[in-house]
């Protein structure tokens, strides 16, 4: 065997560049294969550990498409919808719910547009609960403390808890007070101009009226908002709620600082006037009662012809509303009573960190950290406009969109231990903390969800998509996220796999080709090893052993470069992608020895099938006509 | 003791071609006798080289009989031609036909590899010896001359031991020098290890040094005097 081996060797060798190509045509198809398959295993286990590092079982998130929201429930990218606050309370009151944990997911752009820095706005409590493997690591560490002697910070090695998770403190939200004596609750996000018909008056040319408009100040304010169309609405009143917890309806208005009056009429329909002290009052609101028999409690922020814009309300999703000057209170020097409870510029928000994120970012419990980031923002931009019928020059304001650079400031207070997990790379900060500089108020992009009983699940589904309330919600248990995951790879993978099918045909194709090619070339000198005593078989199994020779090398070249080139495979993959949506964050390309023997006999076998044919060819050459054949 | 080593009657070749049946060899019949020197001369076409092919079982025969040290062959099909091969012929050709890759002493050693014999590399270098090249076993073919590699051919189809061997215009190639070179060794094989020779030549002169030549004329053995080389 070996001097058949030793024969079989030295005609490949006598043409080197053709033996190293078509060993590089079959190395490069199963490095393919290798790397596939080291993905598919991969794939599987990184994205079950995803899975079943989540902690909750079910999510619910703002309807979208199926792939975007498992995005979402594993990494938190994709384009992103919200819930609000208030589902929270609503989805509470469910029987099945054991527990629950709001959260909010920003993603920010590097500065150099390349990747996110991912936050999660929690609450520390209900999430650490839920999600138990979220804890803060403990080991030898530094931090960066205050020096209670100098004065000065100093790091101070120490063993134990790296830190501690941040501390729950009230966010409280901007408050505008009107003048009809309604609180707007909100996050002011600035200030701009408002145009308002202020009037109407008698054209003395047409002799019509005509609305006179106004230019006011606005104070623009992001709350949930929502329009009611006047046909839905069956009647509009104030509602005036005392501290004793009792509730008068009517029309309200604030006489002065300390007094409202109310006109409503009582069983008889006699209008009756009452007034009540400010002292008394706790908040005065406005209600729409519907035509379907609901009510809405909230803040009417404007009224028109035909529509009611009521601000302040459940389950409404937050818009910015501006409110004009002329609604505002003002104190006796004449500045607009607005309460802005912006974080001062000294207290720097608390964020914990994942470990990864501390180790690329070299930072320790007790730092401060910057991150620049590329978040996009409106401007109003001014032009000069050329009017084409009067030829005057105009100036017109125009709102444009552009990536602005911003700098968000944390202190560091505590590192999390390594999971594994996407959580590895992420940013948590409170929940309200997050709603606030993110400018998300009353925001969520989801709600993990733990049941009493995960059997259950159809029926709270059921349940949360029969409540209208709720508005557009998707309820996805993850064992579901995983299955469209999986689904939406699966198709990826029948693709890409084809294409490594084709390669190895072309492989196959390419080799067969080679040693054909080679065959005929030794025509003669196949058939004089015949003349000289070798019989068919003999021939044969010269041919096949170089076909397979061939493809045996190809196979270790091709599964070395796949397990040497590895982690650039992976990183590969990894790009691809996360430029459609979630990638598991373990390791996704998972090269097991069974893969690897696997393949290295998978081209063991490719050579002795395109063997075959060539070998057949060789063997069934007639001694006398190969021999004379050229002659 | 005058054994016949080869007995063919009335052996035919026949080609099937589109144009039409070509008979390579139209029912010879020759007896050759252990020890023998044989060359078999005739024009272009005559069908020596077929008679060459068939008497060393490199071809399969069309009709009548054909024996090989006894046995008959004329039925025997490509896969058992093979082994009476294997066993009793040695050739050698035109063109040397070394194998390019292997040195002088790997393609003497060839044929045992299809004889499944063992190994026997002392006699692949006496056999080169033998062939006057002791100092060259180790080159491969492109850095031997045309009769040096002859030689080697001629010591790889010693290897096997044979009892008969087959020579295709042995001397084709080389000057006349060579040529004689070269056939004297035959010559000299065949009378130290009793070896039956059969040598199919265009020359005349080489011819003459055989013991009987046969000549051939249009697939037919013919006297002497009448072969076309005599006119």
């Amino acid at each position: 065997m070996s001097k058949y081996l030793n024969l079989a060797y030295k005609n490949l060798q006598r043409r080197k560049i053709r033996s190293f190509l078509t060993i590089g045509g079959v190395g490069v198809a199963v490095a393919v294969l290798v790397s596939l398959l080291g993905f598919n295993a991969g794939y599987r286990i990184a994205l079950e550990k995803d899975v079943s590092g989540m902690g909750y079982q079910v999510l619910v998130t703002a309807k979208g498409c199926p792939y975007e929201l498992a995005t979402v429930a594993l990494a938190g990218t994709g384009s992103l919808r919200y819930l609000t606050d208030d589902t929270v309370v609503k989805i509470k009151q469910d029987k099945e719910v054991s527990e629950l944990t709001p959260m909010l997911m920003n993603p920010l752009i590097k500065e150099d547009g390349n990747g996110f820095y991912t936050f999660w706005g929690i609450d520390k409590d209900s999430y650490t609960k839920l999600r138990p493997m979220v804890k803060i690591a403990s080991d030898k560490h530094k931090e960066r403390i205050l020096d209670p002697v100098t004065g000065q910070e100093v790091d101070k090695e120490i063993d134990g808890p790296m830190g501690r998770w941040f501390n729950a403190h009230e966010v409280k939200p901007d408050e505008i007070y009107l003048k009809n004596g309604r609180v707007v609750k909100g996050l002011i996000v600035g200030e701009g101009e408002y145009e308002k018909v202020s009037g109407q008056e008698l054209d003395p040319v047409s002799g019509e009226y005509i609305e006179t408009k106004k230019t006011f100040k606005s104070i623009k304010i992001m709350l949930p908002s929502r329009i009611y169309n006047k046909v839905e609405v069956e009647s509009a009143t104030g509602v005036l709620t005392l501290k004793d917890g009792s509730k008068i309806k009517g029309e309200i208005t604030k006489v002065d600082e300390n007094m409202f009056k109310i006109v409503n009429k009582d069983g008889q329909g006699v209008e009756q006037i009452n007034t009540y002290y400010s002292d008394n009052v706790l908040k005065v609101e406005d209600e729409l009662s519907l035509k379907d028999g609901g009510e809405v409690t909230g803040v009417i922020l404007s009224e028109a012809q035909d529509i009611y814009n009521i601000g302040d309300v459940e389950l409404a999703y937050p818009n910015t509303e501006e409110v004009t000057s002329d609604l505002i209170e003002t104190d006796s020097q004449g500045n607009l009573k607005v309460m802005n409870n912006k974080p001062d510029e000294k207290s720097v928000i608390e964020v914990v960190i994942g470990w990864e994120a501390a180790q690329t970012g070299f930072l320790q419990v007790g730092q401060k950290m910057t991150l620049k980031v590329k978040e996009m923002a409106k401007e109003k931009v001014k032009q000069n406009l050329t009017d084409p019928v009067s030829g005057q020059e105009k100036e017109i304001e125009k709102e444009i969109e552009k990536s602005v650079f911003n700098a968000y400031t944390f202190k560091v207070v505590g590192i999390l231990e390594r999971g594994g997990s996407k959580d590895d790379g992420s940013y948590f900060i409170q929940l309200e903390d997050a709603q606030r500089i993110f400018r998300k108020y009353k925001m969520l992009t989801g709600i993990g969800i733990k049941l009493n009983d995960l059997a259950k699940l159809p029926m709270f589904t059921d349940r949360v998509y029969n409540r209208k309330e709720l508005g557009e919600t998707q309820v996805v248990s993850l064992a579901e996220v995983k299955g469209t995951i999986l689904n939406l790879v699966q198709t990826a993978k029948i693709l890409v796999m084809s294409v490594a099918f084709i390669a190895i045909i072309v492989a196959l194709i390419g080799v067969m080709n080679t040693i054909l090619m080679s065959v005929f070339e030794r025509t003669k000198e196949i058939g004089i090893m015949k003349a000289i005593g070798a019989s068919r078989k003999d021939i044969f199994k010269l041919i096949w052993l170089e076909t397979i020779i061939i493809c045996a090398l190809g196979g270790i070249a091709g599964t070395f470069i796949a397990v040497f080139g590895g982690t650039y495979i992976e990183k590969l993959i990894r790009g691809v992608m996360s430029r459609a949506g979630y990638v598991p964050a373990g390791q996704i390309v998972h090269f097991t020895p069974q893969i690897i023997i696997g393949c290295f006999f998978g081209a063991i076998i490719l050579g002795v099938l395109s063997g075959i044919w060539p070998a057949l060819r060789a063997a069934s050459m007639r001694p006398i006509e190969a021999i004379r054949g050229g002659e | 003791m005058l054994n016949i080593v080869i007995k063919s009657q009335g052996l035919k070749k026949i080609y099937r071609l589109p144009a039409g049946d070509l008979a390579a060899l139209n029912g010879v019949d020759v007896e050759i006798k252990q020890g023998e020197f044989v060359a078999i001369m005739g024009p272009s076409g005559s069908g020596k080289t077929t008679l060459l092919d068939l008497l060393g079982c490199l071809d399969e025969i069309t009709s009548g009989s054909l024996e090989i040290m006894g046995k008959e062959v004329s039925e025997a099909r490509e896969n058992k031609l093979v082994l009476i091969r294997r066993k009793n012929i040695g050739f050698i050709f035109q063109e040397f036909f070394l194998i390019p890759t292997l040195t002088a002493l790997e393609n003497v050693e060839l044929p045992l590899l299809f004889d499944k014999l063992p190994e026997n590399r002392s006699r692949a270098i006496e056999l080169l010896e033998r062939v006057g090249l002791a100092a060259r076993i180790n080159h491969l073919p492109k850095k031997l001359s045309g009769g040096e590699q002859q030689r080697v051919a001629i010591a790889r189809a010693l290897m096997t031991s044979p009892k008969i061997l087959l020579a295709d215009e042995p001397t084709g190639n080389l000057d006349s020098k060579n040529s004689k070179l070269i056939f004297n060794l035959l010559r000299e094989l065949n009378k130290e290890e009793n070896l039956t020779m059969v040598v199919v030549t265009h020359n005349m002169e080489l011819g003459n040094l055989a013991d009987r030549i046969i000549f051939l004329q249009d697939g037919k053995i013919i006297p002497k005097e009448e072969s076309s080389l005599y006119h």
